[in-house]
Formats: structure tokens, C-alpha cells, sequence
């Protein structure tokens, strides 16, 4: 909103005292800022030290050609890791399949997945519950078990080691995501709204894309996003699915940690890490900005 | 303009009706308030009316036309939603313009109306600003817009001003009598503010139980109630157990003088007896039953004495200003007779109540 011009709106009577904050929200918002900067500063404190600190130690190694204790730094740098990794023709080949799988992934869950949490949002309808629940249940467990029976099935229909085959197998650890955070986002649409739009002649479909999505699009980008780098980052299935002929980037970090020295696996974390941080960047503006949190205030 | 009908309309859910075979008919180009205690039906009976629920039995006519089968979007009805219920990721201008847009009307006319509907609720200025960024009253406004701009054959409104401060709602509420009056607009409106309903409805149906208690103007409502639950429900009474007598009331064994004539029966029947604070006189004769002023409050307008006498405490709404000397008289100006049922007692004779849309099935008297 705020790059926009605002337009000119001299305040109302009724608006005027809102404005207006009353004494007691005073007197808590100078015992609320110092303990809410403390908080707030503990909590940069605390992202630096677990978040930014190995990502730092992780880009040091990338480039780093010798670097023994207790030096606080290499003692030589070099890029030929980045060459390596990047020459070297089946690692290239396997950010290549990662990143034809989880766009893949990511739109199949969500044309499975949104309407389902449209349906959990909106509908009550027998087995509702079991279903939200049953969802979660698959995530709860370690899944290499889930896997092993999976794999029993995939082999029955021959789908094992196919595209196909991996793909179902990474569907499966986006369905929480993709369907839970969406509902939630679909639940938060007052339902005011799209009666209103039904009342003005919109049919069901226009109210829901007119309406509806708009309002809910925040949440489900957020499931798209966790959606994508959950198919991205999943190697435990697609390990057991793929090998020999679909190894993406995080079962190729398995062999890389054994078979190559530190750097290499370095540089591949990081080239794993970047979807998740330029996604991030991309979509910052939605999930922290105010724009939407402004605009969506409702009385 | 266009006359809405309601023909046995009832709406159960799980077994238990929530409104129950009303029928009732709202002129064309008037100001139709539904006023009941919440949970009475009135907001149901509004949505019906809108489409947004299907009734168990009964038929939604406007202008003749069945249309209980219709989805809100087809329906020639608009709703101004108790929450506004603006689209936020909407400026004002989009809000508006939406309707004629799914109409596809040519872009110069869209403009128009817009214009033409922002012009008339006082909000021209505020096209792009978004619903979060004006006030409660301002907000209120762009919804009723929003449907004026479709011209509906019928405007409901659905507790416009429940989420206004009370001196903006006394401005609104002028404003959209002043709306509905220039472009005479059938109009349903639902309250549970007594006060809303008769100061700017022709027209009110009081609804409790999910039945209609009575309809009727303003002044019918408050002068003849038809029965109890009305006679409290719009503006306040003093009520008593008693007899009629010759020239009076007789409660707790003391005769109570009334100025009104009476019905000329019922001499030896239980009432209950309804006496409305302004109708208490308060008097010198000394023939009068006598009183001791215990409280006096004032409330600006007017000032509430509240009396103990031996039939109980009596609360009198007098205009003037004044301190009493204790002991005073009073008798009662006129009061409300009703069977210990709840029934309004009226007597046939009484031709004036009877062309004053009264349709009561209280117990009439010879």
C-alpha cells in the first residue's frame, strides 16, 4: 500500500478517537517496548547464531582449497569445487531431474491437494475428520516404513524406478502441507464475503476466483512454497524408488558426503539451499509484508 | 418497486422450525422493518428472502414472480451484510463496480452508476482507497452503494447500523431513510433496536419464536399491541393483575381511575393490565389512589419518577422538571387490557383500530 498514493481521506468523527490512543494502552506500550525489543533482539540473535552461521561456515567451505584447525579461516581459496560439481556430468544431470521433479510434484499435489482443503474448509461432510487426521498420520511416523510398503505396491504396478514411481512417492510428503495450510487459509475467508458476491450475481466459480483464492492466497502460497522445497529436499523415498535411473540432488548428497571431499558436498548444499532462499525472497513481500495483513483487517 | 410476498414460509432445521409459516406481505416503495429479540427469526426471514437458505415449506414472491428456488444471484434482491462484508483486496471503486461487471454492461455506463451511487451515499473522493483504510460509518456506505448501484427491485438491510457508534447511527440511519426515500426502493430492514425501527420504518413485523407476533405501522404497534409479548417488546409498560371496573382499574383492591373509556364488559375477569409511563398522571385530587415518589432519574429528554403505591412501583415519564411533596395522587390516562393468556382485549366497536391494519386475533368483546 504504501508505495501507492493514498488517497486523501479526512477523518470522521467516529475515526478521529480511534486514533486517539487512551491512556491505559499508553502507560502498557512503555512497559510492552523494552521487553518486546529484548525479545525481538534475543530472537535476530538466535537466527544468526543457528540459521546464518552454518549457511556461513557452508559458503567458507565451498571455496575453501585447504583449511585446517584451529585457523579461523582457509588457508587457501580456490573455485575448482564449483567446476567440479558443475562439470562433473551426473551431478549436473541431477539438479537437473530435482528441479523437473518438484515442479511436477508441487502442481499434482496442489490440484489434488486445494481442492481438498477447500472441501475440509467449507464442507462438513461423514469422515471429514479421519481424513484431516489420517493426512497427518502419514507424516507422523518414521517413513522409511510407510516407504518399504509402498515399495511392494510401486513394484506391483512396475512403476518402480520409473518418473512416475518417484513422483507418487514425493507426493506423499507434500499432502500435509499442501492440504492443511491451505484449509486453514480457505477457513479464514468469512464466509460474509462470498455471499456478498453470490448476492451481487457471481456465480460459485466466480465467487471463488474472484473472492475466495484472492483472500486465501497468502496461506496457499505458503503451502506451494513448503510443498515445493519438501519435494525437493526428499531423498529417503525417492532413494528408495529411483535408484539406479532418478537420482536428484539430496540422494546425490548421500554419495557425494561419502565418495568426494568436504568442498564438493559444500558447494552441493548450497546449490540445494538456493531454491529455498530465492523462493523466499520472491514471495517475502506476501508472507511478511503488510500489505496483505493491512488490507485484510476486517471488522 | 416491487411488492414482496411471503406465503406459509417455514425453515426447520434438525426438527425445530426457526421460522414458522409466515406469511406476510411488504409493500412496494416502503421501508419494511423485521423487529424481534435475537434468535426471534428476523435474520432468517431475511435470508430466505435473499436466497441465502431454501425454506422447509411456503414461497419467496416478488412482484408475483416465485422465486424460492432461485440462488441469491439470480434473485432481484440486494443485501447490505451486518459486517459490510467488503471485499478487502478491493478498492472502494472495485467493490462497487463488480455487480455491473458480471452484468457486462458497456464500460461508460459501468462508470455512471458507479459515480451516480458513490454520489449518493456521500463517497465520492474515496474510489481508491480500501476497506480497511475508512471507518466504520464510511465502510457502511460503500456497502450500501454496492447494492444500490444493481438497482434491486429490493433492498434488504441486515442490522445496518448494529456496529456504529451511537451518534453516527442516529446520522446513518437518517441517511439511509433519506436513500430509501428518493429512490423508493422496497426495503427490509432487521433490527432488534425498537428505537431504529419505528423512528424511520412504515411498516414493522414483530418477530419472536420465529412467528409473526404483529404487523403494523409504527403508531398501531406502540398504541394497540396485540398482545403481550408486543406491548413489552416496543417501548416500555408498567404491568398489574387486575379487574376492570366501572371508571377504572381495580389492582391489588384499590380502584385506579382511567381516563380512556373502557370495554363495556368484562367486568368480573383476571387481566393483565399495561400502563405506559407517560399515560400515569400524576394528580392533586385527593380521590385518587396515593403514592410516594421514591426515585426520580432524569434522562434528558424527559424525567422518570418512579412511584411506590400499595399496587407496587409505577414508573412515569413527565416532560417537565419538578420536585414532589410527598404525598402525591395519580390515576392513569388510558392502559392496555389483555387476557392472563397475553391476548390484547379489544372491542369490536373500535372502527378506528380496525382501519389501522390491525389484524389482531385478540379476544374481541361485544
Amino acid at each position: 500500500m504504501s508505495s501507492k498514493a493514498k488517497p486523501f481521506i479526512p477523518l470522521e468523527e467516529g475515526k478521529r478517537r480511534e486514533l486517539m490512543p487512551s491512556l491505559k494502552e499508553i502507560r502498557l506500550a512503555s512497559i510492552r517496548r523494552p521487553v518486546s525489543q529484548a525479545i525481538g533482539t534475543l530472537l535476530i540473535v538466535g537466527f544468526l547464531i543457528f540459521i546464518v552461521g552454518p549457511l556461513v561456515v557452508l559458503l567458507t567451505w565451498a571455496f575453501a582449497k585447504e583449511w585446517f584447525y584451529p585457523a579461523l579461516i582457509p588457508q587457501a581459496w580456490t573455485w575448482s569445487w564449483w567446476r567440479i560439481v558443475l562439470t562433473t556430468s551426473h551431478l549436473g544431470h541431477s539438479i537437473l531431474l530435482s528441479f523437473i521433479f518438484a515442479p511436477v510434484v508441487t502442481t499434482l499435489s496442489a490440484l489434488i491437494c486445494l481442492p481438498a482443503a477447500y472441501a475440509f474448509a467449507r464442507y462438513s461432510f461423514p469422515g471429514r475428520r479421519w481424513f484431516m487426521v489420517s493426512l497427518f498420520a502419514a507424516n507422523a511416523f518414521p517413513k522409511m516404513g510407510l516407504y518399504m510398503s509402498m515399495a511392494g505396491l510401486l513394484f506391483a504396478f512396475n512403476l518402480m524406478g520409473t518418473f512416475w514411481g518417484v513422483v507418487i512417492v514425493q507426493l506423499i510428503s507434500t499432502l500435509v502441507i499442501m492440504t492443511w495450510i491451505p484449509s486453514a487459509a480457505f477457513r479464514s475467508v468469512p464466509r460474509e464475503l462470498e455471499e456478498a458476491a453470490r448476492d451481487v450475481g457471481a456465480r460459485p466459480w466466480q465467487v471463488f476466483w474472484r473472492v475466495t483464492l484472492p483472500i486465501a492466497w497468502p496461506g496457499i502460497l505458503v503451502g506451494l512454497i513448503l510443498g515445493f522445497l519438501a519435494s525437493l529436499d526428499e531423498a529417503q523415498g525417492t532413494f528408495l524408488v529411483g535408484i539406479p535411473n532418478y537420482i536428484t540432488m539430496p540422494v546425490q548428497m548421500y554419495t557425494l558426503v561419502g565418495h568426494y571431499p568436504q568442498q564438493a558436498a559444500a558447494v552441493f548444499a548450497i546449490i540445494l539451499t538456493l531454491p529455498s532462499v530465492i523462493l523466499l525472497l520472491l514471495v517475502r513481500r506476501y508472507i511478511v509484508g503488510g500489505t496483505l495483513a493491512a488490507g485484510f483487517r476486517i471488522r | 418497486m416491487a411488492t414482496v410476498e411471503l406465503r406459509g414460509l417455514t425453515l426447520r432445521i434438525q426438527q425445530k422450525a426457526i421460522v414458522q409459516k409466515l406469511n406476510l406481505t411488504i409493500p412496494s416503495g416502503k421501508m419494511f422493518a423485521l423487529l424481534g429479540p435475537s434468535g426471534g427469526g428476523k435474520t432468517t426471514t431475511l435470508r430466505l428472502i435473499g436466497g441465502f437458505l431454501r425454506p422447509s415449506e411456503g414461497q419467496v414472491l416478488i412482484d408475483g414472480e416465485d422465486v424460492t428456488q432461485l440462488t441469491p444471484e439470480r434473485r432481484p434482491t440486494s443485501m447490505v451484510f451486518q459486517q459490510y462484508a467488503l471485499w478487502p483486496h478491493m478498492t472502494v471503486w472495485q467493490n462497487v463496480v463488480y455487480g455491473l461487471v458480471l452484468r457486462k454492461l458497456p464500460k461508460a455506463e459501468m462508470e455512471e452508476r458507479v459515480h451516480e451511487a458513490l454520489t449518493m451515499v456521500g463517497l465520492t473522493g474515496y474510489e481508491r482507497a480500501y476497506p480497511a483504510q475508512l471507518s466504520g460509518g464510511q465502510q457502511q456506505r460503500v456497502a450500501l452503494a454496492r447494492s444500490l448501484v444493481l438497482q434491486p427491485k429490493v433492498l434488504l438491510l441486515d442490522e445496518p447500523l448494529s456496529n456504529l457508534d451511537a451518534k453516527l447511527r442516529l446520522r446513518v440511519r437518517e441517511e439511509i431513510r433519506e436513500i430509501q426515500q428518493r429512490v423508493g426502493i422496497t426495503t427490509v430492514l432487521v433490527t432488534h433496536d425498537q428505537d431504529e425501527a419505528l423512528s424511520i420504518a412504515d411498516q414493522v413485523a414483530v418477530l419472536a419464536d420465529g412467528q409473526i407476533q404483529q404487523v403494523g405501522t409504527p403508531d398501531v404497534l406502540y398504541d394497540h399491541p396485540r398482545n403481550q409479548f408486543v406491548a413489552n417488546f416496543v417501548g416500555t409498560m408498567n404491568w398489574f393483575a387486575g379487574r376492570k371496573d366501572h371508571n377504572g382499574v381495580m389492582i391489588s383492591g384499590r380502584m385506579i381511575p382511567v381516563e380512556m373509556s373502557l370495554p363495556v364488559s368484562l367486568t368480573q375477569q383476571e387481566l393483565v393490565i399495561g400502563v405506559r409511563p407517560e399515560d400515569v398522571l400524576l394528580t392533586d385530587d385527593t380521590r385518587d389512589p396515593e403514592a410516594r415518589v421514591s426515585r426520580i432519574v432524569s434522562r434528558g429528554h424527559f424525567q422518570e419518577v418512579v412511584l411506590t403505591s400499595t399496587i407496587g412501583d409505577i414508573h412515569v415519564f413527565t416532560t417537565y422538571r419538578k420536585t414532589y411533596e410527598a404525598p402525591i395522587h395519580f390515576r392513569f390516562a388510558r392502559c392496555h387490557l389483555f387476557t392472563p393468556e397475553g391476548e390484547a382485549v379489544v372491542e369490536r366497536s373500535n372502527a378506528a383500530v380496525n382501519a389501522l391494519n390491525f389484524r389482531g386475533n385478540g379476544v374481541v368483546v361485544q
